[in-house]
């Protein structure tokens, strides 16, 4: 007896509470539900200030509590020493150059492409965001950084506004496409 | 809004070198039907034995003969030189710790990671094919000396997307901050 009251007791300590779970089966717009892509490449040149290429909107109320959103995004650039900049905001407001960092820049040099995926999940509020604070093109990984947050009001619009920088302005940095899938959980 | 996700999961399962294909397009049951997703993060600490965090159910019949699954976590832990594992087992049962096919991945010295686990029938709704084990939860696309991960588990029942965690020292920490699992039904 004083062994189970032992174990209980351990456990009672030590055993995590199961995460709750939220389901939402597809029937009427259920996962993927909402698409926003870009329509068409489109070239940054001509100047060394971060400039937005593309803002994706994430409709108000269309990730949920506990939804996520993924952006897939496919560069090109002059291949050279010269650092071009990718930067990725999630702000409230469409094409902002400042603010909403939750991954940090990629920076490719002597390169000619580049293939981001991101991942933006709400953290069962519709204020509260995390993300894995890691540069789009290893999207998959593990790293001594913390988890990103931010705590956007996603009850209405919101945008992934793709932002790209030259270090030397007669170079081509191009977003040759850009999606963002926003996968709904209440 | 659907379609474009529909055409999608359908261009990405139709392009297998030269196997047998099936198109949805326009399918009522098409791409990225079922989302399940956690509400909130779970911490494991103390115990150092295999121990499930969460369960996530894929409803009978709804993979298909052809269909996928894919999980993906953000996780958090102690950084430190112990092992802090990462395993995922697709079951039968809710809350297997143990059993086929299983993934495992460790974390040491790094704070936060993120993993992606695909894994799909095979022609048969109780045939599994997933990446290798190893390492390959955090590096899922890519090429390995490994062979692929099988599974017999009967999908025309409800099956379980079993998310577990293992902390090699008892006063560390592994947070399973997110997960959301898709799946893609393929007749």
């Amino acid at each position: 007896m004083m062994r189970r009251a032992l174990i209980a007791a351990v456990l009672l300590v030590s055993a995590p509470a199961l995460a709750q779970l939220v389901t939402f089966p597809g029937v009427g717009g259920g996962g993927g539900g909402v698409v926003v892509s870009t329509t068409g490449p489109v070239n940054l040149t001509g100047t060394t200030a971060e400039t937005n290429l593309a803002s994706l909107r994430i409709p108000a109320n269309s990730m949920g509590k506990n939804g996520a959103v993924e952006i897939k995004a496919l560069w090109s650039y002059t291949n050279s020493a010269n650092v071009k900049t990718l930067q990725p905001r999630f702000t409230s407001t469409a094409g902002a150059t400042s603010g909403g960092v939750l991954w940090p820049n990629a920076a490719p040099t002597t390169t000619a492409s580049f293939q981001m995926l991101l991942i933006l999940h709400n953290n069962n509020a519709t204020n509260s965001q995390t993300a894995f604070a890691n540069a789009g093109g290893s999207p998959f990984a593990s790293t001594a950084s913390a988890i990103a947050t931010s705590s956007l009001d996603t009850t209405a619009d919101t945008f992934i506004n793709l932002n790209g920088a030259l270090a030397l302005s007669t170079e081509t940095l191009t977003l040759q496409r850009a999606t963002a899938t926003v996968f709904y959980a209440p | 809004m659907r379609l474009p996700v529909v055409l999608a999961a359908a261009l990405a399962l139709s392009v297998a070198a030269y196997g047998q294909t099936v198109d949805l397009s326009g399918s009522a049951s098409g791409g990225g039907g079922i989302v399940i997703a956690t509400a909130g993060p779970v911490t494991l600490t103390g115990i150092v034995t295999e121990t499930n965090m969460v369960s996530l159910k894929i409803p009978a019949n709804t993979i298909g003969k052809n269909g996928l699954v894919e999980v993906r976590c953000l996780w958090a832990n102690t950084n430190s030189a112990n092992n802090k594992t990462l395993s995922i087992r697709l079951s039968q049962t809710s809350g297997a710790v143990s059993g086929q096919p299983g993934f495992q991945t460790v974390l040491t010295t790094t704070a936060t990671a993120q993993s992606l686990l695909a894994i799909g029938n095979s022609g048969a709704t109780n045939a599994q094919l997933g990446f290798a084990n190893g390492q390959l939860l955090l590096t899922p696309y890519g090429a390995t000396t490994a062979g692929t991960v099988t599974g017999t588990v009967d999908t025309t029942a409800d099956a379980w997307i079993n998310i577990n965690g293992v902390v090699a020292a008892a006063g560390e920490t592994l947070t399973l901050q997110h997960a959301a699992l898709v799946i893609f039904p393929v007749p």
